[in-house]
């Protein structure tokens, strides 16, 4: 898992006047399940339409597995793609999309008759082998076109945007489906979401990507507490933003003046006294029971059951609305126009430049 | 690969419609190698050419008018009353389209004609003292088949209009006071204006280069036939030039002032209707519709059955019906000399020019759906404009530009024969495959290269399988209407073994004994053969959406 499958260096792409990728590099490793996470136009699906090869880029460099393939034809890269739509052939069985590939390799009939079934067997769609794309469900639509990339055994494989054609209760189901045909295959994937939950769940690394440029990479955990810039901290998860400025630079912490009063944040990089900034902190940062510092006075404006949290949005006296989660049994007693105390720990703090 | 494929359809463009039309203008504007007008101007002020541009403008006119009413009328009857054995009615007055009224013409002749079969059943009935000359001095009967012939176009359009227009919005004039006159007028008509004006731009210049229906009335004081006559003297007069210069500008004018109109117009086909419920009529209005519509679908039909009866009739002489029938005549047409070397030469032209349409129609089609590059609009534009472009006006347009060429026709028409038939065709099938492309998703071609295949690999087996329904229609389209098709081969084809059918029928229907009645037998082989291609076609179509795209 530690070695580098794929590498982007300084990949760029114009469409016209419009700078579509700037700059991009990245690695990913061999066997990791990288999401390419951004909101709609920031140049994910181009970027992976570059990794196909379908798109040319104007500069950089596409390596797969130490070979330079940015000028190589799609059908020579050995790069498996899995599409949004599906883009199943109507005119194709299950089996005959499934077997497709093995077909154009002229392997013998016997052997893509074994791998073909064994593939079904693992997506789980031997029942289904003889019928046409039309007649099936979505989520079996889906797994087709799981089976029809996989069963070629890529090199990479890469999803674009998979699940978001499925209803909400299916996503979820085929989230951990898609993530135990990786582990049984071990194939390495490239997954383009703007859906940050999904990348979350599934992702082992990420790159959060903002007008052709990556923002950050790194794990789900990495981005979701240490963003490393504004953009990511308000793209990845809920976050609550104050405005502030730089009150007293201290040995490992700062304190920021803020409308809510003088908060304190444990942070590494370098600012300035009086320096214009804004602190944030994720909603589950905050804790109810008493603290030394950051504490915050608010009225509930409204509560909402989440899963396994009731999600409280209250407003402070400086009149800013905070996000906040509490257990169910301490939320539960809550109602609308009831004051609560909250604090949050400094190492829970960030600060980005305002 | 992609810049091959541009440069033989651009080639093909080139060669086959840009050069022999663009050498028709110094034809009309240089003399002595000058800019000029006065060779336009003579031949304009030519008397017998002014009194074929009148004909011709009378004619087109006449039938737009007669079209109009009968089409608008069975479009509203059809499309907003409820009316039994209305399906029957929406096939039969597609019908007549199928007959070309160059074939209907050779019919209706044996019943219009001074003694023909209606004179002589009204004299009978002593319902009449002498003979009518209904078809006056020819060009009343002209009008009238081309009428029976082009209102289904009229018909089929206001029809389609108005099966996406929203009833509510005629419903909102009447609450406000307005007529059901007042409605259509203020209402509906100015809504249906862009279908009503598309129709009239093909109808009015189908009328107005129509040769075959004159040349078989022997009319000749219309353009066509100028035209037709001036190909044999073209070194002499440049009066033909002039013509077809006049027939390109009208049509040019014509369709983009259609082009134009339905930019403008601020109404959308495929609006979802909201409320459009048959209405019913009461019981006397339907029976007085149904008888009307019965009427009018026998008159319609009647160049089909006379032509039918004219290939069954052993003696047809001063009678109403044959007095004598025989199936002779159809055996006789894969015997007779000229009708098997036409029923081979079209079969050949056409299947070539198929083929030539399928290939060109394939690489156009694909290249405007696949592929953004700077000349994709000159492309896209190229490949419609044979539809504003009369078919004659073209043939005459090659009969002179490849005068003296290795492809001069009066040697050997094949080649410009094929050539004409796919330029002509070839918008439908560029526009029938670009909808093929449209509706195919370009992932599926991706993901099978991204499985390995080579993009002649996946055309093979993921692209063609999916748009070869579509392919295949458009390419039964194009043979079909090719076999039939009129001006070009009665231009282009000078010697008799090169004939395809449609200079046969003509060649044989001027000749006295069985000539007529051969010209019939194979004309309504050649409507048959229209009818089951057009047939398969619809099917295939239909199948192929069905089965292909419903779903996924």
């Amino acid at each position: 898992m530690n070695n580098v499958l794929l590498s982007l260096e300084n990949v760029r792409k114009r469409f016209e006047a419009n700078t579509v990728l700037n700059g991009i590099s990245l690695q990913v490793l061999s066997g990791e399940i990288f999401f390419l996470l951004g909101p709609s136009g920031c140049g994910k699906t181009t970027l992976l339409r570059v990794i196909a090869g379908f798109c040319q880029p104007d500069a950089g460099r596409v390596i797969l597995d130490g070979e330079d393939i940015t000028f190589r034809p799609a059908w020579e890269r050995h790069i498996g793609l899995v599409f949004q739509n599906y883009a199943l052939w109507p005119h194709l069985t299950v089996w005959e999309n499934v077997a497709y590939g093995l077909k154009l390799r002229r392997l013998p009939g016997k052997f893509i008759q074994e791998r073909v079934e064994e593939m079904l067997k693992i997506t789980k769609l031997s029942p289904q082998k003889n019928l046409y794309p039309p007649q099936l469900s979505g989520g079996q639509q889906q797994r087709v076109a799981l089976a029809r990339s996989l069963i070629v055994r890529p090199r990479l494989l890469l999803l674009d945007e998979p699940l978001s054609n499925l209803d909400a209760k299916f996503r979820e189901e085929m989230r951990q489906e898609i993530k135990n045909i990786q582990k049984a295959t071990g194939v390495t994937m490239v997954y383009v979401t703007h859906d940050q939950r999904e990348a979350l769940t599934m992702a082992h690394r990420l790159a959060v990507m903002n007008t052709g440029e990556i923002s950050q990479i790194g794990s789900p955990w990495h981005l979701y507490f240490s963003p490393e810039n504004r953009f990511v901290a308000d793209f990845v998860g809920v976050m609550n933003f104050l405005p502030g400025r730089v009150f007293a630079i201290r040995a490992g912490d700062i304190q920021v003046e803020t409308p809510e009063g003088l908060l304190v944040a444990e942070v590494s990089r370098n600012f300035t006294v009086a320096q214009p900034v804004e602190v944030a902190f994720r909603p589950e940062s905050v804790s109810f029971r008493p603290g030394q510092v950051n504490i915050f006075r608010a009225t509930i404006a409204e509560t909402e059951m989440g899963e396994g949290v009731i999600k409280v949005t209250a407003l402070t006296p400086g009149g800013h609305r905070l996000f906040v989660n509490c257990s169910l049994e301490y939320g539960r007693r809550l109602e609308w126009g009831d004051q609560i105390v909250f604090s949050v720990p400094p190492n829970r703090v960030l600060v980005f430049p305002g | 690969m992609k810049k091959l494929f541009l440069g033989i359809a651009l080639v093909f463009l080139g060669f086959f419609l840009i050069y022999p039309l663009v050498w028709l203008l110094p034809q009309s504007f240089i003399a002595n190698g000058r800019f000029t007008l006065k060779v336009f101007t003579s031949v304009l002020s030519s008397s017998l050419v002014h009194r074929c541009l009148v004909n011709s403008f009378v004619l087109a006119g006449a039938t737009l008018v007669g079209t109009s009413v009968i089409g608008i009328s069975l479009a509203i009857v059809l499309t907003r009353y409820r009316l039994p054995g209305a399906m029957f009615y929406r096939v039969v007055f597609i019908l007549p389209m199928i007959v070309s009224p160059f074939v209907g013409a050779i019919g209706m002749q044996q019943i219009l004609a001074r003694f023909g079969s209606l004179n002589l059943l009204l004299l009978r009935l002593k319902l009449i003292s002498g003979a009518i000359p209904w078809m006056g001095s020819g060009l009343l009967g002209i009008a009238i088949l081309q009428t029976l012939h082009l209102y289904p176009i009229m018909y089929l359009n206001i029809s389609a209009a108005l099966s996406n227009f929203d009833r509510a919005s005629e419903e909102a004039a009447a609450s406000l006071g307005a007529c059901s006159w007042e409605t259509f007028w203020t209402i509906t008509f100015p809504l249906l204006r862009p279908a009503y004006f598309a129709a009239c731009a093909i109808i009015f210049i189908w009328s107005l280069t129509d040769l075959g229906t004159p040349l078989v009335f022997e009319f000749k004081y219309l353009l066509p036939v100028q035209i037709f006559n001036a190909v044999s003297d073209i070194n002499v007069n440049p009066a033909g030039y002039s013509l077809v210069v006049i027939i390109l500008l009208i049509s040019a004018i014509l369709f983009w002032l259609t082009r134009r109109m339905v930019e403008r117009s601020p109404y959308t086909t495929g609006r979802t209707p909201i409320n459009n419920q048959l209405t019913s009529f009461s019981r006397k209005a339907t029976v007085a519709v149904s008888l009307g519509l019965i009427f009018l679908a026998g008159v319609s039909l009647l160049p089909h059955l006379s032509i039918i009866l004219n290939s069954f009739s052993e003696r047809w002489f001063f009678s109403v019906l044959p007095s004598r029938y025989s199936t002779r005549f159809y055996t006789a047409v894969f015997r007779h000399p000229l009708t098997k070397t036409g029923l081979v030469n079209s079969l050949v032209y056409s299947g070539l020019a198929t083929l030539v349409d399928i290939s060109l129609g394939l690489i156009i089609g694909y290249l405007l759906a696949r592929w953004k590059f700077r000349g994709r609009l000159l492309l896209d534009t190229l490949a419609m404009i044979p539809l504003a472009i009369p078919g004659i006006a073209l043939a005459f347009a090659y009969c002179t530009a490849f005068s003296g060429t290795f492809l001069d026709p009066r040697n050997n028409p094949a080649i410009l024969l094929v050539a004409i038939y796919s330029v002509r065709r070839l918008p439908f099938l560029v526009r029938t495959i670009f909808a093929s492309f449209q509706q195919l998703n370009e992932n599926t071609e991706e993901v099978s290269a991204s499985l390995g295949a080579k993009p002649a690999t996946t055309f093979r087996r993921i692209v063609l399988p999916q748009i070869a329904p579509g392919v295949m229609a458009g390419g039964i389209m194009v043979f079909a209407f090719s076999m039939m098709g009129v001006s070009s081969g009665l231009v282009l084809a000078f010697r008799q073994r090169h004939f395809p059918i449609s200079k046969v029928i003509y060649t044989l229907a001027g000749r006295l004994t069985d000539g007529p009645n051969l010209a019939s037998a194979l004309a309504v082989l050649g409507t048959l053969l229209l009818a089951a291609c057009l047939m398969v076609a619809t099917r295939l179509a239909r199948r192929h959406f069905r089965e292909f795209f419903s779903t996924v």
